[in-house]
């Protein structure tokens, strides 16, 4: 039965979407009503999911003999469920006040509900084609989300969008046909599933296979070189960003990547050959290259979304340091990293619902006029930081500790490039809530007099997020062990 | 002997002599005997299919002349579903341009076009089931004749050039093939394709005119290349293709170039033996330009202003795949090129169609500009379009995806020519993502208004895309909406205005669709066809 609610879970989000404009909802109070429900509703399926994993995969379709559509359930999978299950009906909250004003709410919401079935599939997918299909759909379904202000900055931003997404495929397709061809089978097996015996002279081959195919997935992390796209799809609305751009969709690449490393090519193939350290390297750079151009970027959306440049090459260095304790830092910050960066989105996009200020330097005394939504935003500031007591910390210090254990150069460099990450970011997050609260004197308060905080849809999610990143920083005990369990249970 | 085993040769002669009488009749019962024969040769086909799935690939000897002298027909699973394949694809490109015909051809030369769609049917079937060279070679002629007719029925300066380039390079490459011909009848002394490979056979066992034999087989490739445009041979294509009415376009691209790559496979396999040509240089030429074809087509594409150009230009990159695909010189390889030929065939005509529909929203005008916001206005060109562009990207559940897999497939483990495959692929694909999706972000988008009409714009959403199911649910409000929007940049196309190019269209995306979803038993089918070859 609980094979069932897989495909269930995945399905309801896409069938609620497209029922969306047949109903054709006469108030948007009835339509709100409507995606709510479905979203916790399925929510409530993934709940009921993780509390009696399904122990059998659910093969859904095939496509050859050989290739299906499978569904099934593991640990990072749960853990990567449960946090979308988790933000979901929470971001639906907060999107429904944001899109109050603005036009087209019905095929924006259509997109929305449907990218939380996507976003599943991925996390629910039992074999390297299934993650694939669900790759690419993610692109697909996301697009309209990017486009949805239909400007001409908004399309730029989503061809250029479109491109970077599947040119990724394109090149992670690559690896997935290397696992196809010299693979035991094509599901997810821990410690991989390629046959050593037919692979011994092709080896330098497949690790460069490997290489490109990381490149592909991680074109979704946003790595560098393929970064531009996620700054510029900032050009989205809010709840896009904030939980497509800082969470599923970005963290759908580090997932992926984590599942072609962990779990296709497997780690003992990886471990000590050139393929790692070019793979490391690339994510050392980016977390340095990410928190550089935040720095220097003065939008306030943009500079977060180089922030998720950052934050999301801390996870790809986690895995890439190919050891079970890396997996693990990497999936913690997956969690606690999606946490504060939507509180901080959050944030972001309720001063611009607000004020329809968007850049850095016209947040001057917003503080004053805000108190709850930069006072959340200062504990996201200080979480991403990786203040001790705040659940930003905890996800480094996993990270660290994994890296120390591997004793390699590079992993040595990588711990110094979080070292000096947090220091840029305590520079690009604080000037932001410097400037919210302590404007200086000569600032005129008058202009800003209309602006308060806003209603309680848009300010319950941002709270909440803000709690638990207070709460999961000082007590990350269970969470922590509930991801150990996850992730080195079965390895 | 059964009955159903005539019916290869039936087909060839009704469709050879429907064309004359088409000559005498007016358009409209042109246009009717037309589509009567073809559905009647693609049910005729599917039986004929049916027949040697069950049993034995069987020789058909016209006139039972025996051996070496008699014409023989050969049929085995491979030959009658492309044939079916064909029909069924034709009859589809027929359905979806009658208005354009009726509006780019002269009324007096309807019926002409006609007595060309026959003839080329004709020439087609002839291509896929003869087992004589010579005769083969006749039937290249007379499809190209019959090509450069579909071309110049739509009199203007553009197709009489195109027309003259076409014949040029399709006359040069029937030379290349002609001597090629002649060069392995003068070392084996036959024409049959089956008493040739004997001796070829032969030959290679002693050794003997091997560089005659190379020469042959090089000659033959390059000529069925430079008529199936593979890059650099390309030059004549976009034009042929742009310019010319648009069930000639999509006929041109999905079927009469590939019918020339069935015959240059049929000659791999049955003429020289595909060992033989495993050994030669030629795959590697062809492999080199198949992927220069996929890389160059695609950047040409981009350039593109022009709608139907563009897709004309992603052909050439197309034919790249299926050449790239033959010149990995193995059974995986052959098979993945000739899924491609189905997929290619059902996806270009499909987007021809649908770009013709766009057009039709846009006051007929296929320009890039011209096109914005078209999805919205003829709905079920804009979702047929996208599916088809999505098909060609290579996204799982299109038939593109399918060819993709099956192409990288076959060539890992190709000792030299995995990686170049893989890269190219994966470089060809985000190629074709610029050009296609671009033109399918663009078909979505709505174009810039004056400000006193900013809020008409609201709640036209991009539901179109969503999904084939959406299809019949456009309402009213929607349509009026639409109206509003395409006051200036064109007009709405109601979904039932042209039955004949909506049916076409739905038939095309469930033809995708079926190729997409459904492909093992089509890829068992031609494995079967190929082991039938030997």
């Amino acid at each position: 039965m609980s094979e069932v609610i897989m495909l269930l879970a995945v399905i309801l989000p896409v069938f609620t979407g497209i029922l969306l404009p047949l109903l054709s909802f006469r108030s948007r109070r009835a339509m709100r009503i409507y995606l709510e429900t479905a979203v916790c509703v399925n929510s409530g399926l993934v709940c009921l999911l993780l509390m009696d994993a399904p122990q059998r995969a659910l093969t859904v379709f095939r496509f050859t003999h050989d290739l299906s559509i499978t569904l099934g359930l593991d640990g990072p999978g749960a853990v990567f469920a449960g946090l979308a299950a988790f933000l979901w009906p929470f971001a639906m909250l907060y999107s429904f006040e944001y899109m109050e004003k603005e036009e087209n709410a019905e095929s924006f919401f259509l997109f929305y509900t449907a990218t939380y079935g996507v976003t599943l599939g991925v996390a629910l997918s039992e074999n390297i084609l299934t993650m694939y299909f669900f790759f690419e759909m993610l692109s697909l379904v996301t697009l309209p989300l990017v486009m949805h202000t239909r400007t001409r900055e908004a399309v730029l931003a989503s061809r250029a969008y479109l491109y970077y997404m599947l040119g990724g495929a394109a090149f992670a397709f690559i690896g997935m046909i290397f696992v196809l061809v010299y693979g035991t089978t094509s599901s997810f097996v821990p410690g991989g599933v390629l046959d050593m015996a037919n692979i011994a002279e092709k080896k330098d081959t497949l690790l460069l296979v490997y290489v490109l195919c990381f490149c592909g997935f991680s074109v979704k992390t946003a790595m560098w070189p393929f970064s531009s796209w996620l700054p510029k799809a900032s050009v989205a609305p809010t709840p896009v960003t904030a939980l497509l751009h800082a969470v599923a969709v970005v963290n759908t690449g580090a997932f992926a990547v984590m599942r072609v490393t962990y779990y296709s090519f497997g780690t003992g193939l990886l471990r000590g050959t050139w393929a790692q350290h070019v793979v490391t390297g690339l994510a050392v750079f980016t977390i340095l290259y990410g928190c550089s151009r935040a720095l220097k970027e003065t939008h306030l959306k943009r500079r977060l979304a180089w922030s998720t440049v950052s934050n999301l090459s801390y996870m790809l260095f986690g895995v890439t340091l190919m050891t079970p304790l890396g997996m693990l830092g990497a999936m913690a910050h997956l969690v606690f990293h999606s946490l504060m960066k939507m509180c901080a989105f959050l944030c972001a996009g309720a001063v611009i619902h607000r004020t329809g200020r968007n850049f850095v330097h016209e947040l001057d005394g917003l503080g004053r006029r805000m108190p709850k939504v930069f006072l959340c935003f200062a504990v996201s500031a200080l979480g991403l930081m990786g203040v001790p007591g705040l659940c930003g910390f905890v996800s480094k210090w996993y990270l660290a500790k994994a890296a120390a254990a591997c004793g390699e150069p590079l992993s040595w460099a990588g711990v110094a490039a979080l070292l000096v990450s947090a220091l840029l970011t305590a520079i690009y997050m604080t000037s932001i809530v410097v400037r919210a609260f302590f404007a200086g004197d000569d600032l005129d308060h008058g202009a800003t007099e209309v602006t308060a905080d806003p209603g309680w849809r848009m300010l319950a999610p941002l709270v909440l997020f803000a709690l638990l990143t207070v709460g999961l920083g000082l007590y990350s005990g269970p969470v922590v062990r509930a991801l150990e369990a996850a992730v080195l249970g079965k390895m | 002997m059964a009955f159903v085993q005539n019916f290869p040769f039936m087909s060839i002669l009704l469709s050879l002599f429907s064309g004359p009488l088409c000559s005498v009749l007016d358009g409209k019962w042109a246009r009717r005997v037309n589509t009567a024969v073809i559905a009647v040769i693609g049910i005729m086909s599917a039986f004929v299919l049916k027949h040697v799935s069950a049993g034995q690939p069987y020789v058909y000897r016209m006139g039972h002349f025996s051996a070496p002298w008699g014409n023989e027909i050969r049929v085995g699973t491979l030959e009658a579903f492309m044939a079916c394949f064909f029909c069924a694809v034709m009859l589809l490109c027929m359905l979806g341009g009658i208005r354009e015909r009726a509006a780019q051809i002269e009324e007096g030369k309807q019926n002409l076009y006609y007595v060309m769609v026959n003839l080329l049917l004709c020439s087609l079937l002839a291509l896929i089931y003869t087992n004589d060279l010579f005769t083969a070679y006749v039937f290249v002629e007379i499809n190209t004749i019959s090509a450069c007719g579909l071309i110049m029925i739509r009199q203007t300066g553009r197709t009489f050039e195109a027309a003259t380039r076409y014949m040029i390079m399709s006359l040069l490459g029937s030379g290349l093939l002609l001597l090629g011909i002649c060069h392995l009848y003068a070392v084996t002394g036959h024409l049959l394709m089956s008493n040739i490979k004997e001796q070829v056979q032969v030959i290679t066992a002693t050794g003997q005119y091997h560089i005659s034999l190379m020469v042959a087989l090089g000659l033959m490739s390059v000529g069925l290349a430079i008529k199936s445009a593979l890059y650099p041979f390309h030059a004549w294509l976009p034009d042929a293709y742009g310019y010319s009415t648009l069930s000639s376009s999509a006929i041109l691209s999905s079927l009469v170039s590939k019918g020339y790559i069935f015959l240059l496979i049929k000659i791999f396999y049955r003429v020289v033996g595909i060992q033989a040509v495993r050994e030669s240089k030629v795959v590697n030429v062809l492999f080199v330009f198949g992927i220069a074809g996929m890389i160059m087509g695609s950047l040409s594409a981009i350039k593109e202003e022009n709608l139907k150009r563009m897709i004309a230009y992603s052909s050439v990159a197309q034919i790249g795949y299926i050449y790239m695909g033959l010149g990995l010189a193995t059974d995986a390889g052959a098979i993945a090129s000739l899924y491609h030929v189905l997929s290619h065939a059902a996806t270009k005509s499909l987007l021809f169609v649908a770009a013709a529909g766009l057009a039709q929203a846009s006051g007929g005008s296929d320009r890039y500009g011209d096109i914005t916001g078209a999805g919205f206005r003829n709905r079920l060109a804009g979702v047929a379009f996208t599916v088809g562009s999505l098909s060609m990207v290579g996204m799982p559940v299109f038939s593109g995806f399918i060819s993709k897999l099956l192409f990288a497939r076959a060539a890992v483990g190709h000792a030299h020519k995995m990686l170049p495959t893989v890269i190219a692929l994966a470089v060809s694909t985000i190629l074709n993502a610029v050009y296609f999706m671009k033109t399918v972000i663009r078909i979505y988008t709505i174009r810039p208004v004056e400000p006193g009409r900013e809020g008409e714009n609201s709640g036209s959403g991009g539901t179109g895309r969503q999904s084939t199911g959406g299809i019949g649910a456009v309402s009213a409000i929607e349509v009026a909406e639409a109206e509003i929007l395409s006051k200036e940049t064109g007009r709405t196309v109601r979904l039932l205005e042209e039955p004949a190019k909506a049916a076409a269209l739905v038939c095309f995306i469930l033809l995708n669709l079926i190729l997409g979803l459904n492909s093992d038993p089509i890829v068992r089918l031609i494995q079967g066809g190929i082991e039938m070859f030997e």
